[in-house]
């Protein structure tokens, strides 16, 4: 970011870090394939009936502002953004039911499900609506296809996607609940599952929605940009934190280091874009292998793997997809002379932290901590290694023009074995 | 024409079959636009290499939005079928050839400033010089080497002559005929360009004095019109439908579809090594990208499958719905035995006073593989003759029929099934 447009983290914004790492960093616990989902892992709802209620309400965002939205949520409840994940198996019929508690029709539509029937409700143009002030609607489709996959309403959805009506789908596959789809290439670690749904909106728009006033589509200028509705560093925060009760599901990705000799099980991030607008996600430094996009695995016609890799992958609107990520320790540096890094490490005199606040532990090795400049306040708990995942439309990388915020959240990488 | 069979198909596709049989083309299904306004250039007669010659214009023209007060001015391409040119059209005339023909497009430049056109994607160097304007002319020859879907649009001024409108699809058929590159992973039961733009109407009130940074559209049009405007895409269950996909827009624009996915299949006229399917897929601006949807074989009639802007573009200016929307629109299938063979009498042409050539039709969506006979008795002889196929019609062609009155009947044989089942007579004065 150019120097021109830098700015200094205000001292309640720092703060309000502080206390969302301090209070919730997940717990390092590490284990098996199989073990206890870290506290920011995909949160499930599972079953193949669903309750949902259109509603409204507030949300927070960092930089201390409440926006309002609208969203889907169970029912009862209350608003919360994403709208609950639906996890479902292959083959299950899956009925929803819609109260519609807003003052304006609204719908879901089922985006790559095919066949999906609609009772009650009132004929809109994509798909039956629930009347406003307590109408009801249902939709029943077979969730014949592993994946994952939006839903969002299919009602005025320029306004009400917009708003907040959105949620994401998940369908694994009968019978193997840690593959992606129905391919032993696709098996990963059940307890590193990650869903990252990623939101534009523009909050004139959601107060002009709010005040009753008109909603004009044309003067829409995003200034938060959100992923499972939280902006940046909220979405660092666990899941279910009390603070942010609007916006139950973190965005943080965790995982542990492998020895390249046995790699074990990789993670699995799932992208969604509910959005209106394509973002650029840049994952940085490392290569995620994306290996299906839109519920349908890539592969060539002969079942040959047509999975890819990237550092940064553009997710269009509607758009999801699923990666697969590892993080090996194929350089193995040591601090006891038998690999070091290979550079110079800068001395303590040398180095500067931007507001000297940092997530580095003081050594570059990954497990080891070591001294930093004084008055550094560092969130690095023993030595684990941080990198920024965040749009790379830098515009977005910001909270109302005040960065870093926004479409971003973190990797964490621990040690083997995970931080004691 | 019957009205039995125009209440099986839809009519608009009834239309465009006929119109492109008697001009003897494959049947498009092609939003089947007014003719006079929105001329499709067709040019495969025969199966061997054509020379297709098409007389283009460019000139001012105007194009009604929905809630907008006044037309906005438009530049476009206009068709002179060599009767002077009709209407400048927006997108311009979609120009149909087959790999391996020669086109010829001769320009007339009816504005005031120098035009040109260029043809991404065809290997002749582009054009450094255009048109003059009130009148200039030049004309460009192109041998397309391969199948695909392509834009053409200005070369000269492009910041603002192409989104004033002047732009148009060139698409390159295949040799194959109902695949769009000459395998059966590309095969289609029905096609449809989509052309993706813009308009910003403070653009079109002054298109050289309006400052581009201030670009901020309000209409999204899907060729050339915005919903409700848009044309329905008639399909049948089962279909394989082809969406030639040509964004010859500035921006993006992210497609998507409901109820099923869409095989991206080529960009760029360039087939991929493994084409993938997509519920949402960017066509970035100038690109051009062949999608094939299957329609469901359940789908029962009348259902509708969203074809769409996810970037939510479906608004003309700030109502909903409008906008780059439109539906696929499921139409009921001719079921055997159920519904009757109605034959029809397509033409008759007269080739001397005592010669004639009387083509006869007959609707067969449901019988695939099919068989059909049609017979003629003119004067107390029959002829037999065995139809051939396009698209859901089977078509004999009789020579040399002489004048008279006469009977004519069609038979269809189902190949899997055996059915066989018989038209009514039907009578028929060749003169």
């Amino acid at each position: 970011m150019s120097t021109k447009t830098r700015r200094r983290l205000r001292p309640g914004l720092l703060v309000a870090i502080a206390a969302v790492l301090a209070a919730t960093l997940p717990s390092a616990g590490s284990g098996p394939a199989g073990a206890q989902p870290s506290s920011t892992s995909v949160v499930c709802t599972t079953g193949t009936t669903f309750d949902l209620q259109a509603t409204d309400g507030y949300m927070s965002t960092p930089d201390g502002n409440s926006v309002y939205m609208w969203s889907y949520a169970p029912e009862p409840g209350d608003l919360q953004l994403p709208g609950p994940t639906l996890c479902v198996n292959e083959g299950d019929t899956v009925t929803v039911n819609l109260t519609n508690r807003l003052e304006e029709p609204v719908s879901i539509v089922f985006p790559g499900q095919s066949g999906v029937t609609a009772t009650g409700g009132s004929p809109g143009l994509f798909t039956a609506e629930a009347a406003p002030s307590g109408g009801t609607v249902s939709y029943s489709f077979v969730a014949s296809e592993p994946g994952t996959y939006l839903y969002e309403s299919g009602t005025e959805p320029d306004k009400q996607v917009q708003m907040g009506l959105y949620g994401a789908l998940i369908v694994r596959p009968q019978g193997h609940p840690d593959w992606a789809y129905d391919d032993a290439r696709t098996q990963f670690d059940m307890s590193r599952e990650y869903l990252l749904v990623i939101h534009d909106l523009d909050p004139a728009l959601h107060s002009a929605v709010d005040r009753g006033r008109p909603y004009n589509v044309t003067a829409m200028h995003d200034r938060y940009w959100t992923i499972n509705g939280r902006s940046f560093p909220d979405t660092i925060a666990d899941n279910n934190v009390p603070w942010l009760p609007s916006q139950p599901y973190s965005a943080l990705v965790t995982i542990e280091a492998r020895d390249p000799a046995s790699p074990g099980l990789p993670a699995l991030i799932r992208y969604a874009n509910a959005g209106m607008l394509n973002h650029p996600f840049h994952p940085h430094g490392n290569h995620l292998r994306t290996i299906a996009r839109d519920g349908r695995l890539l592969e060539g016609p002969g079942g040959e793997d047509a999975s890819m890799e990237s550092f940064t992958r553009t997710i269009g609107s509607g758009q999801t997809a699923d990666l697969l990520f590892s993080w090996l320790e194929v350089d193995a540096w040591r601090s006891d002379g038998s690999n070091p890094v290979p550079v110079q490490i800068p001395g303590l005199q040398n180095l500067v932290f931007k507001d000297d606040v940092t997530f580095y532990g003081g050594s570059p090795y990954l497990g080891e901590t070591d001294e930093l400049p004084p008055k550094t306040t560092s969130f690095n708990e023993c030595g684990e290694f941080y990198f920024p995942w965040h749009s790379h439309a830098l515009n977005e990388f910001q909270n109302f023009d005040e960065g870093f915020g926004g479409l971003a959240t973190i990797l964490r990488v621990d040690p083997p074995g995970g931080c004691p | 024409m019957s009205a039995r069979a125009t209440s099986v198909l839809g009519a608009s596709l009834i239309a465009s079959v006929l119109a492109s049989l008697l001009i003897g083309l494959p049947a498009l299904a092609q939003p089947s636009p007014d003719a006079a306004t929105q001329a499709s250039v067709v040019a495969r007669v025969a199966a061997l290499p054509a020379t297709v010659t098409v007389n283009l214009c460019a000139k001012a023209g105007s194009l009604a939005l929905p809630g907008a007060a006044d037309p906005v001015p438009i530049w476009g391409f206009a068709l002179d079928p060599g009767t002077g040119c009709g209407d400048a059209q927006l997108p311009g005339p979609t120009i149909d050839v087959t790999v391996g023909d020669t086109l010829i497009v001769n320009l007339t430049n009816q504005l005031d400033e120098p035009v040109s056109i260029v043809f991404p994607g065809q290997s002749e160097p582009p054009d450094m010089v255009g048109a003059a304007p009130a009148g200039g002319t030049t004309t460009y020859t192109l041998t397309p080497a391969s199948p695909g879907t392509y834009l053409y649009e200005s070369g000269t001024n492009v910041s603002r002559q192409v989104p004033m409108g002047l732009h148009g699809t060139l698409v390159v058929r295949a040799d194959l005929p109902g695949t769009a590159y000459g395998g059966a992973d590309s095969a289609y039961e029905r096609d449809a360009v989509l052309v993706l733009s813009e308009i910003d109407p403070r653009l079109n009130a002054d298109p050289n004095g309006f400052d581009l940074l201030e670009w901020h559209p309000t209409y999204w049009l899907i060729n050339g019109k915005a919903y409700p405007e848009t044309v329905a895409l008639p399909v049948e269950a089962g279909d394989r439908v082809l969406l030639r996909y040509a964004n010859a827009g500035i921006d993006h624009h992210t497609m998507a579809l409901l109820g099923l996915h869409q095989r991206v299949f080529a960009r760029d006229a360039a087939p991929l090594n493994f084409p993938f399917d997509a519920i949402s897929e960017t066509i970035p601006a100038g690109q051009t990208a062949d999608m094939i949807a299957t329609v469901p074989a359940g789908a029962a009639a009348a259902t509708r499958f969203p074809v769409y802007s996810r970037n939510l573009h479906v608004t003309n200016v700030n109502a909903f719905p409008g906008g780059m929307l439109t539906f696929f629109d499921v139409q009921a299938s001719a079921a055997l035995p159920v519904v009757g063979i109605v034959p029809e009498l397509l033409s008759i042409k007269t080739v001397t006073p005592r010669a004639h050539r009387v083509r006869i039709a007959a609707r067969v969506a449901e019988c695939k593989p099919c068989k059909a006979t049609a017979r003629l008795r003119v004067r107390g002889v029959w002829r037999s003759l065995s139809m051939t196929r396009r698209g859901d019609t089977m078509i004999a062609l009789f020579r040399k029929v002489p004048s008279g009155r006469g009977t004519y009947v069609v038979t269809i044989r189902d190949i899997d099934s055996g059915v066989r089942v018989t038209s009514p007579r039907r009578s028929v004065r060749v003169r």
